[in-house]
This record gives structure tokens, sequence and C-alpha cells, in this order.
């Protein structure tokens, strides 16, 4: 059958075209520009690109191992057992994700932590381990624990189950974390600008150096190139990867997880705990140091613009980033679950594309390029659109494999019942990816609450959020502003967690009988 | 010999299991038949050990394994829905339970099941009657003491259930194994079993061979399910 | 597709102000200003001009200093905003050879402090300035029993340079500052011998102001009782206490200012190139200036305005601070920290 399907081009071209306008035109014309004036055969340029290069990839992929290592024990945990206190533990373990760098670096800082290797990574598992608890234990519940048990009547002890059946089955979203936290780690800017020391440079704080700094366009623009490519062949690698070892299988709808008992209840709670002992050391340290100063935040009549303004523009933003990043997310995870060959593939690595490139040059790219059709360079909207940006390869990732594992059977049988494809998507993907959805949403929106790095290359119009009063505050000195700076990232880590909170309570209540 | 003493499961707050007792000699097959939803499934599970109980035993040759985890009870069980490792192929699925290595056991299970050579076959292009035999194969290839099938041909069709019916009980029968066979389906019950339990409503209602079952039913229910 | 692209149109009419009509008087004038200016500015901050010339100030954050005049330079021509305040003058010479600037200048122009005035003024006006200078921590300093140092120099000797910490002057406008104050002093020769001595003596670097100031300094709690800071960090000290303070806990060292400029200046290509330069002369008139040392912690450019009695009492303006031409910093910056960096980083 020849005939186009328009509802499908239509699925796939609107976050197409949301992608193309708002990052890969930026993108093409700064890199564009800073590339015609390059000069690659400048003195010294390519051992300086290689060395760069270099250390940007081994931090990387140290970093992802050490996370998993570190996020093995709690994924365990929330992932296979059902107990007491478990959604307060995933709130819990989310709050690191959100803090703002600058925050946790100070307080790294305190703790002795800098200018070394060790700090870098030890802060970026700090920040990270959330996105492999949350990813691969969300895929975890939905194994279908007869596959587990089937294992066991065959004898394989826990151990061996894990290794031989669990860890295979959970392949996507272990690539799919992986992928995210390595994303992140290549291209850190704060905190190896922070915790580095001078010896350790990563291609985004050279491309901040050799763009801001040093004005050398040219140079920052190939660097950034460099990232990209980096990044692109990492993300075409894992989304050729997912593809092949997704298989269908039956959904667990029915039977709900373990209580843990016995040695195995003592190790669970083990795991979490200790776990959220060892990410509680830094926050303790902004605790102490926030009390006593959340009056001054609300009475401090020098501070222009109330904690209570940005709190309301953060949740805002917040909100409207959230809904982008799942319209758009939502319709490209549909078309490229649904959709093969090398079209989808491409697209589902462009998708995750953001992630991995220069904040400078995204940023830089908006003001060069957003003038067209209207001009919105300096419109409020580029901060939830930025916002959206980061958060849909978030989307992508945590609902494409949930989207994958359903039986295409269903959506048939649904078809055969005389459904259209909207109320196919409606009726079987909707309700079955509702769980993952909401954990997206979840995702995307304490994202759009913590981030200040890419907003802070965006020229837009000077309404304070959390991030950048905490950044104001930073930067000027008295005992009260460092206090005011320190309670508030504390109020950031509350509101994180009681967003969390409550997308798991809504998840429990509406999601939870489909 | 299995012997099962007043084994009670609860979820929640609800009985699945009250008070079983059940006995299976060597060699004997034992089917449990009942509506949907009366426990046999769960029976299982729990002899397995995947489901704990409440108050009960399960004691295997005079050795009490109530306390012992599935893997070391060496008691087959072939799940409802197959539960094949979408990850495995053929091959890697029956050779799950035998050591590495052991290809022997691996094609001789396949031979038994009539799927020789499907080792390199993946389980997805499988059709329905061969991913039946390949969990019958996977679950038959370490030699359990004790083979539980649940439902064991609950999802075929017609012709191939009447096949089937035949291969698996001569299969049974030439090892000697001592089975229980979940089932609703009296005829295939019939077909299969030496002796049959009848559930409802988790607990047991009557045990004896078919022809007992009829002509002595311990309430009328009994009769009105033989039909 | 249609609704997704009339949002979007939408949108950007509401937000970018379709409405306004390109050849007469404004409705809304575009100010584009580094993080640290867009930030502090309230409904006050331009509530005066607006009531005398009926055009509201939409205030932009357009991130530091110098992506700010980095991105303006890559819309030269064709800007974001009307008028762009913040450019320094460790900037200053990237912006003019950028074109971003459209001639103005202020009719208030005489009434800026002479010292501030450079050759670009018909382009850029002075707003403010602010003296990057060595803080130490007087409780240190009283229980050591050690004299404050009053020269440079005196840093050769370790016990001074292992009390310092500076920023990096790739990534820190302060430390950037003080390598410039450093070269003022001991010219192209002498310079990097004295980094030399200080590196062997010890002296930290941190990446950026927050670091230094919040960890490594000894007032918050580091090991550093000297710091790269601002002549403005005293009396911010004492109006941002948690408690009430008798006097500032830290005190400026005189020796090793630099003094950073901060101008506006009407962008080129602006539709209303009269409006935006009366908001430049707005911002250079003594009722605005004087809101400036308690709102930015700055300097007033203009000598008529009066100062906040705290930036009387706990601080200096220093009598002779290291002051470089724009177009000298411009030509010499990446080598000169590549010098640096070969020194301090090197074996």
């Amino acid at each position: 059958m020849s005939r186009i399907r328009w509802g499908w081009v239509l699925v796939g071209a609107i976050p197409a075209i949301f992608l193309g306008y708002f990052f890969v035109y930026p993108l093409i014309r700064i890199l564009g520009l800073g590339l015609s004036e390059l000069n690659i055969g400048a003195t010294g340029l390519q051992a300086r690109l290689v060395k760069v290069g270099w250390f940007t990839l081994m931090q990387a992929v140290l970093s992802t191992l050490l996370t998993f290592i570190a996020a093995a024990p709690l994924t365990w945990a929330v992932g296979k057992y059902q107990f007491k206190g478990r959604s307060l533990a995933l709130s819990l373990v989310t709050v690191p994700f959100v803090l703002p760098t600058v925050v946790v670096g100070t307080a790294f800082v305190a703790l002795g932590w800098r200018d070394s290797l060790g700090a870098i990574l030890a802060a970026h598992v700090f920040f990270n381990v959330a996105v492999v608890v949350r990813t691969v234990s969300t895929q975890w519940r939905r194994l279908n624990p007869d596959l587990l048990h089937a294992a066991e009547t065959l004898g394989a002890s826990p151990a061996q189950v894990l290794r031989r059946v669990t860890l295979p089955l959970l392949r996507p979203s272990l690539a799919a974390a992986a992928s995210i936290v390595f994303l992140f780690t290549f291209t850190s800017f704060g905190v190896v600008l922070i915790l580095g020391g001078f010896d350790y440079a990563t291609l985004e704080v050279e491309i901040f150096r050799q763009a801001i700094v040093l004005f050398d366009l040219p140079l920052a623009a190939s660097l950034a190139v460099m990232q990209l490519v980096g990044v692109t062949g990492a993300l075409y690698y894992y989304s050729r990867y997912q593809e092949r070892h997704s298989a269908s299988w039956e959904l667990n709808v029915d039977q709900s997880p373990p209580t843990p008992r016995g040695r195995t209840r003592i190790a669970v709670y083990s795991a979490v705990i200790l776990t959220l002992g060892a990410l509680a050391v830094p926050i303790a340290v902004l605790v102490v140091r926030s009390i006593g100063s959340y009056r001054n935040l609300f009475t401090d009549t020098l501070l222009v613009g109330s904690p209570l303004d940005a709190i309301r523009n953060s949740v805002v933003f917040a909100v409207l980033a959230t809904l982008i990043a799942l319209t758009m997310g939502l319709l490209a995870a549909t078309y490229v679950s649904n959709r093969e060959g090398g079209l989808s593939r491409w697209f589902d690595t462009a998708l995750m594309l953001p992630l991995g490139t220069s904040a400078v040059a995204i940023g830089f790219g908006f003001v060069v390029a957003l003038g067209w059709p209207v001009d919105l360079r300096a419109s409020i909207i580029l901060v939830p659109v930025a916002h959206a940006l980061v958060a849909i390869p978030f989307v992508v990732r945590i609902v494409l494999p949930t989207m994958r594992s359903i039986d295409p059977d269903l959506r048939h049988a649904a078809s055969t019942l005389g459904a259209r494809p909207i109320r196919v998507w409606q009726r079987i993907d909707l309700p079955l990816i509702g769980r993952a959805a909401l954990v997206a949403a979840g995702f995307s929106m304490v994202i759009s609450l913590g981030e200040f790095g890419a907003t802070a290359f965006i020229a837009r119009p000077s309404t304070s959020t959390i991030p950048t009063l905490i950044f104001r505050l930073l930067s000027r000195p008295g005992s009260a502003s460092f206090g005011m700076a320190m309670a508030l990232s504390v109020i950031l880590a509350v509101l994180t967690t009681v967003i969390i909170l409550g997308i798991d309570r809504f998840r429990a209540g509406e999601v939870g009988a489909f | 010999m299995l012997e099962i003493e007043d084994l009670s499961v609860t979820v929640g707050e609800i009985r699945i299991l009250e008070k079983i007792s059940l006995r299976v000699d060597d060699g004997e097959i034992l089917g449990v038949l009942g509506p949907s939803g009366s426990g046999k499934s769960t029976l299982l599970r729990a002899i397995a050990g995947i489901v704990e109980p409440v108050a009960g035993s399960v004691v295997w040759d005079g050795v009490d394994l109530t306390d012992t985890p599935t893997h070391l009870r060496r008691f087959g069980l072939m799940f409802q829905g197959y539960a094949l490792f979408p990850h495995l192929s053929v091959g890697g699925n029956v050779g799950f339970g035998v050591p590495a290595g052991d290809r022997k056991s691996v094609e001789d299970a396949l031979r038994w099941v009539g799927l020789d050579g499907f080792e390199g076959r993946s389980i997805e292009d499988l059709s329905g009657g061969e991913k039946q035999r390949v969990a019958l194969a996977r679950t038959l290839a370490p030699r359990p003491r004790l083979v539980m099938l649940d439902e064991p041909l609950g999802a075929l069709d017609r012709n191939l259930r009447e096949r089937l019916v035949v291969d698996t009980r001569t299969l049974l029968r030439e090892r000697g194994s001592t089975s229980i066979i979940v089932t609703h389906d009296r005829d295939e019950a019939e077909a299969l079993c030496d002796r049959l339990a009848l559930m409802r409503g988790g607990s047991i209602i009557q045990t004896g061979r078919l022809d007992e079952l009829l002509a002595k039913p311990a309430e009328p229910w009994v009769t009105e399910f033989l039909g | 597709m249609r609704i997704f692209l009339a949002t979007t149109v939408l949108f950007g009419c509401v937000l970018a102000a379709c409405s306004s009509d390109p050849t007469g008087q404004p409705d809304v004038l575009k100010l584009v200003a580094h993080e640290s200016f867009a930030e502090s500015v309230t409904d006050q901050t331009f509530q005066a001009f607006t009531e005398e010339t009926g055009i509201e100030v939409e205030v932009l954050a357009a991130g530091d200093a110098g992506s700010m005049v980095t991105s303006a330079v890559l819309t030269s021509g064709n800007p974001i905003a009307d008028v762009m305040y913040g450019v320094d003058d460790t900037f200053l010479s990237r912006a003019i050879d950028g074109d971003i600037f459209a001639p103005h200048t202020s009719r208030l122009i005489d009434q800026v402090e002479p010292g501030l005035k450079l050759a670009s003024e018909d382009l850029v006006t002075p707003i403010s300035f602010g003296d990057v200078c060595l803080n130490y921590d007087k409780a240190w300093f009283d229980s050591t029993q050690l004299h404050v140092p009053t020269r440079l120099d005196d840093f050769r000797a370790g016990v001074y340079a292992d009390a310092l910490v500076v920023e990096h002057p790739a990534t820190s406008s302060p430390g950037l500052a003080f390598m410039l104050a450093t070269i003022e002093e001991y010219g192209e020769e002498g310079w990097l011998d004295y980094w030399h001595d200080l590196k062997a003596g010890g002296v930290k670097v941190s990446p950026d102001w927050n670091t230094a100031y919040y960890n490594d300094f000894a007032r918050y709690g580091g090991d550093r009782p000297i710091v790269v800071s601002y002549a403005s960090s005293p009396p911010a000290e004492v109006i941002f206490a948690d408690e009430e303070l008798e006097a500032a806990p830290t005190g400026v060292i005189e020796a090793g200012c630099y003094r950073q400029i901060e101008f506006a200046g009407v962008l080129r290509g602006t539709d209303y190139p009269e409006a935006a330069g009366e908001l430049v002369d707005f911002m250079l008139s003594v009722d605005f200036q004087e809101t400036i040392p308690l709102t930015w912690f700055v300097f007033p450019a203009n000598v008529e305005a009066s100062l906040p009695q705290e930036f009387i009492d706990y601080t200096v303006i220093p009598g002779s601070p290291a002051q470089m031409e724009p177009s000298r910093i411009a030509a010499n910056r990446e080598r000169w920290i590549q010098q640096w960096v070969a020194v301090m980083e090197g074996g």
C-alpha cells in the first residue's frame, strides 16, 4: 500500500519542527558562523583538542561506571521490592539531581573535596544516581515476575537470576540511563569548573573559555562540533543497541512486587539508608549552613524580587516546560516506537542531542537564529523552551522502553475493534505508558526547576527563578547573603521532593489500576 | 513422594489457600481440577516456593522444604503463560536449568518434545504450540524430581491439544515423573492424570480417581462440576 | 502544524510587542544587561524614566558581561535590545570592534568623573565603576598579630603569598582585573616573575569569585585571610550581615586595586535611537546614580551623586587604582592569560 499515512507524518512532524526550529537551525547557524573562520593549522591547536577531548571522554566513562556502581543497591531495592518508604526513597534520591551546580560545588568544597579528579567524579555520581535509580527501577517494576520465578524453579540462585535474566531484560533502561549519565558528564561544566582545579577541562569548559573569555569563536565552534560528534556517535550506537535488544514481553500488570523479609529486608533497608545517607552528606552541609537564614529570606528589604515570586516563576516555567516536553517527547516516542528503519533511528538520536550540545552554542544560536519569522530572540518563551529541550530526551528515554515493550497485538486488537489510530494511542498506549509518562513528567519538572546552566546563556526578560536568585545571592558578599543562598537551595530541594512525591501519589491513585 | 500438610496462603486480607493437604506418590500424576479462581495456580506456586505460605508444610521424601528457597527445591514448574525468556534463544531457554555446556540434556529435551534442531530459533518466531513444547522441554531438561504443569494446554487449539495431550502423557509416563497438572478441563485431566484433586474456593473438596469421584461425590457440586 | 505555527506567531507577537509603532515614540525600550544588573532591577528602577517620557523599560538578562558582548557582536546591526548596559573596559574593545554601538554623546557627560572617560566616549557612556581590590579578614590579622600588607611586593614573601587566594583570570572577571593590575605595576618584563614568586609562596587559585570568597576566604571558614574581591565588599558585609555589625569585618588593601568601569551605549540598528539615548542619559542622572551603590554595589560615575553612609564609613575609594587602555587589553588578553597559565599551571 503506497498511500502516505498522514497521521504518522503529523506525529513525527510536530516534534521534528519543534526540534528543527529551536535546536537544529540555531545550532547550524552558530556553528556555521564560527567554523567559517577556523584555521585548523594553528599552532598547538590539534594537540589541545586531543588533550581536552581525551580527558572529557575518560572522565565521562569513569563517572558513568561509578554512578552505576553507586546506584546499584538502591536500584535493586526499589526495583525489585515493595516496602514501606519506597516512594519516599525514590523521591529523596531525586533531590541531588536538581540542586544548582554552584551550590553543590560549594558543599563539596566545604567538605574538602576539590582540585582533583576524585572530586569531579564524586560530584558526578552525586548528581546522577537518581537517573539510574529512577530509569532502571521503572522498567524493573514492569518485568513479568514469572520470568524470574521460572528461572528460580530451574535452579538459578538469586544472584544467577539477576545476572542471567533480570539484567538482560533491563538492558533497554540500563542503556538509556547510561546514555543520559554519559551525556551529562561528557558535557559537564559547573562541576568541572568549581571542583576540577585547572589541570582538568572538559570540552564544555574549554568552549566557554574560548568563546566568552578569549573570544575565539572559531575554536569554540570547532570544540562544539567535536563534542557533538562524540555525543552523536555514542547516541547512535545506543539507539541501535536499544532497538535490537528490546523485545516485547508481557507487561506486569497484576502482580505486585514482593515485600522483602528476613535478611532480604535488612539488605533492602541497608541499601536505602546507606545510599540516601551518603547523598545526604553534602545536603546536610547546606542545611546546617542555611539554619537561621530563612527569616531573612522573607524580611530582607535589600533582596530584590521576593523568594515567593521566584518560586512562583520557577513553578510556572516548570509546568510550561513539562507540558512542552511531554507533548513533544510522547509524540516523538510514539513515532520512533511505531516506525522502523533509518529515519526513525536518526530521529531517535537527534532527540537526544540537546543534552549533548554545548549550552554556550545553544544560547548564542538562539540570538543569531530566532529573529525569524517573528523575533523570539529575547522572548520569555525561550526559558521554558530551553528547559524543554533539556527535558525531552528524558521523556523519550523513559517512555520509549515501555512503549517498545507493549505487545503490538494489543494495538492490532484495538484496531480490529474499530479504533482509529489516535484512539488506539489514547486507549492502549497512553494508559500503558501512563506510569512512565508521569515519571517523565516528574523528571521534566525537576529539570526545569533546577536548570541554570543553559538558561544563563539565553537573553531573556529578567524574571527571577529560584536558581537565578541563588546565583545572585552568591554573587554578593555578606554572611546573610550566603545563608540565604543556602536556605533557598534547601527550599529548592524540598520543592523537588514535594513534586516528586506528589507525582508518585497521583500515579498510585490514577494510573495504578490500568 | 510429596506431602503437603495444612498449607495456607493469604494475600493481604484474602485467604487464597485454606489448609490444603495432599500427597503425590513417586511416579504418580496428580491432576488438580477446579474452576478459575479456585487457587490452583497459587497451590503450584506455594509448592514451588514462589509464594510463601502463612501456615503448613511442604515435605519431600520426609524432608521439610517449607523454608527452602525455590532454586534449591528441584521442583520444575511450567508457567501458564510459559514465561519464556525473550532475550534467549530456544536453546538458551531449554538449557537455562542445566549446567553450562551440557548440550546433550538440551538436545534430549528438545527431542522429547519433537523440536530437534530448534536450538538457535528465536522465541518470538515460535508458534503457540511450539512455545508450549519449548516451555515443557525447559521444565523437563534439568530432570526435576517433581514436575508441575500449570494449564499446560490451556491456550492451544483443539486439534493441537488432542495431539499434545498424548505426547505430554507419554513423555511423563516414560520418564516416570512425579507430576502435578493443573487444569480446568475435565477431559484433559482424565487423559493425563492418575488421580484428581478437586478444588473450589481455595480448598480441596475431594480427591480420587475420576470414576471414584463420580461414583461417590462428596457434595452435589462435584457431580455438577464434572458434568 | 498550521496550529503550531499560528501559536508560535501569536506568542511571538504578544512577547515581542508586535504592536509598537516603528516610526514614532516607542511604548517600550529594551535594555540588555548582564545577569547581576538585570536581576536586581525592580519596578521602581526605571519608574522615573517612565513617568518623564511615557516609555516603559524592559530589562533583558544576558548571561555575564562576556556572553552579553559576544551575543551582541553576533547580532550586530540587528540587536535584540535598544540599549546595552554593563560592558566593562576589559570587553569594551571587543564591543567597539564588533561595531555594536550607535553614536551617542550624553548631555551629562561633563558630570562624569574625569578618570572614567575613555577614548570612545562618543559611543559609550560610563555609568558606574567598581574597584577590584584585595580584601583582608580583620579577625585573622588581629589574632596573628601580623601586619596587613600594604604593597604588592609584600606578597613575594611566603607568609603573605600563602595567605592569598586569587581567581583564575580565564574564568573570573575580578581574577582578570587583578592580573591586569600586576601587569600595570610590574610591566611586561616583571609581572610574570611576580606571579612566579606568588606561586612559590603558595598562592591559591579559585575558579570564580563565589568559591574564592565563600570557601577559601578566612572570614567564611577558609584558610586564606586575603582574597581578591571588591572595594565595595566591606560595606556589603555590614549591610548583608546576619547580625548588626558595628564595624566592617573585612578591610580593603589599597595596593593592587584595578578599576573596572561599566558603560552603557545605544545599540546600532535600534528603531528608536533618540529614546535610547535618553535612557542612557537617564542612567547617568543624579537620581538614578544615587541608587547604584545599594542596588548593584558599584560606585556612581557621576561626581554629583552622593554616596550612602556605609560606602563612606566602611571602605575607601583607592587613590590611584590601576587602569588599562581597552585596546591594549584586547590586543594582549589572550597572550597574557596563556603566559599566566604557563607560569601557574606549568611544572
